[in-house]
């Protein structure tokens, strides 16, 4: 995105080719149980992956991938998980121009609200998604590995 | 619990990346690959985000130019390619006319001319491009307002996007009328 001084920093709209690549890519990943896209198909505004919750202890109830994608090249995915007392575990990987964070920055679980500047050798989508679903499926080990059931 | 990290380690990101691989041939990985570049890119950096060789990237980027999804500048050394959206935009035209009614997409452009409305009022303004999104402190705020501008510059795309699935529907999906 290019900002001139004459002009207020905005972001494009949706990206529709690279969320209907995301979704080819998220269809084919194991732990993805459905997409969808939001409001639909024929306007494709945010890419919603609902997560198999048959791959994590029973203590989490749903999981899901949020993913907005915009032609200035401007991103955001967002985890949440909820547990089975409804709970809601969550963080964001973005990227966009604001006053006060890094362009691409991580907003920390478990709410979100910690942000903290992120680096990326890429920001291609499939490197981005890869490396989402990299974290992501250690997230899921580590609820194994901390001994829930 | 919480030492989550939102880059995992590249062996982890690869593992992932070679499922991509296993499951998808070489033209798929450099048919995904351009579809993310909106840019003109140098083939041999379209091959390492399609994992193969520069020569194979080539020669797929080559056959998708020829198919028209893809946009080749052949007069840079090395030539450079990037996803033709002219094209795109009118495969997705296509999609519209083949899978909705023209009454349809005539109540879709409706709706998209009264949340433009709503948009022009909540702003205070005609023109998305003049409202800036990211000057508020507050980062929710900033993604709400995001999300909103960037819904708001679909509007005067997906207008004229429904427009040319609207007559292709009335020419039984060519552009030309027979």
């Amino acid at each position: 995105m290019v900002v001139s001084g004459d002009e207020p920093p905005t972001t494009g709209p949706p990206d529709r080719q690279t969320l209907r690549l995301l979704e080819r890519r998220l269809a084919d990943e194991p732990l993805v149980e459905t997409t969808a896209f939001d409001p639909d198909a024929y306007e494709p505004q945010l890419l919603r992956a609902r997560l198999d919750a048959a791959r994590y202890p029973s203590t989490v109830e749903a999981a899901r991938l949020d993913v907005r994608w915009f032609t200035s090249g401007d991103f955001s995915v967002q985890y949440v998980e909820t547990a089975a007392n409804g709970v809601r575990w969550t963080c964001r990987w973005d990227r966009h121009p604001n006053s006060h964070d890094p362009r691409l920055h991580f907003h920390r679980p478990p709410d979100g609200t910690s942000v903290e500047g992120l680096s990326l050798e890429s920001v291609h989508p499939l490197d981005v998604l890869s490396t989402v679903l990299a974290a992501v499926e250690r997230r899921v080990a580590q609820r194994w590995d901390a001994g829930e059931e | 619990m919480s030492d989550f990290d939102p880059v995992p380690s590249r062996d982890a990101v690869d593992e992932v990346r070679r499922r991509w691989r296993d499951r998808t041939d070489t033209f798929g990985r450099v048919y995904d690959a351009v579809l993310g570049i909106s840019e003109p890119t140098p083939y041999p950096r379209i091959a390492e985000r399609a994992e193969c060789s520069p020569n194979a990237a080539k020669k797929h980027l080559d056959r998708l130019a020829d198919m028209g999804i893809v946009r080749a500048d052949r007069g840079s050394r090395p030539a450079r390619y990037e996803r033709n959206d002219a094209y795109l935009e009118w495969q997705e035209a296509s999609r519209i006319a083949a899978d909705l009614s023209i009454d349809e997409i005539v109540e879709r452009v409706e709706r998209f001319e009264e949340r433009r409305r709503r948009f022009e009022e909540r702003f205070g303004a005609t023109d998305p491009t003049t409202v800036s999104v990211f000057d508020s402190d507050d980062h929710e705020a900033i993604h709400e307002r995001m999300a909103a501008i960037g819904e708001w510059r679909a509007i005067d795309r997906d207008v004229r996007l429904y427009e040319l699935a609207r007559r292709l529907a009335q020419n039984d999906g060519h552009l030309l009328p027979a």
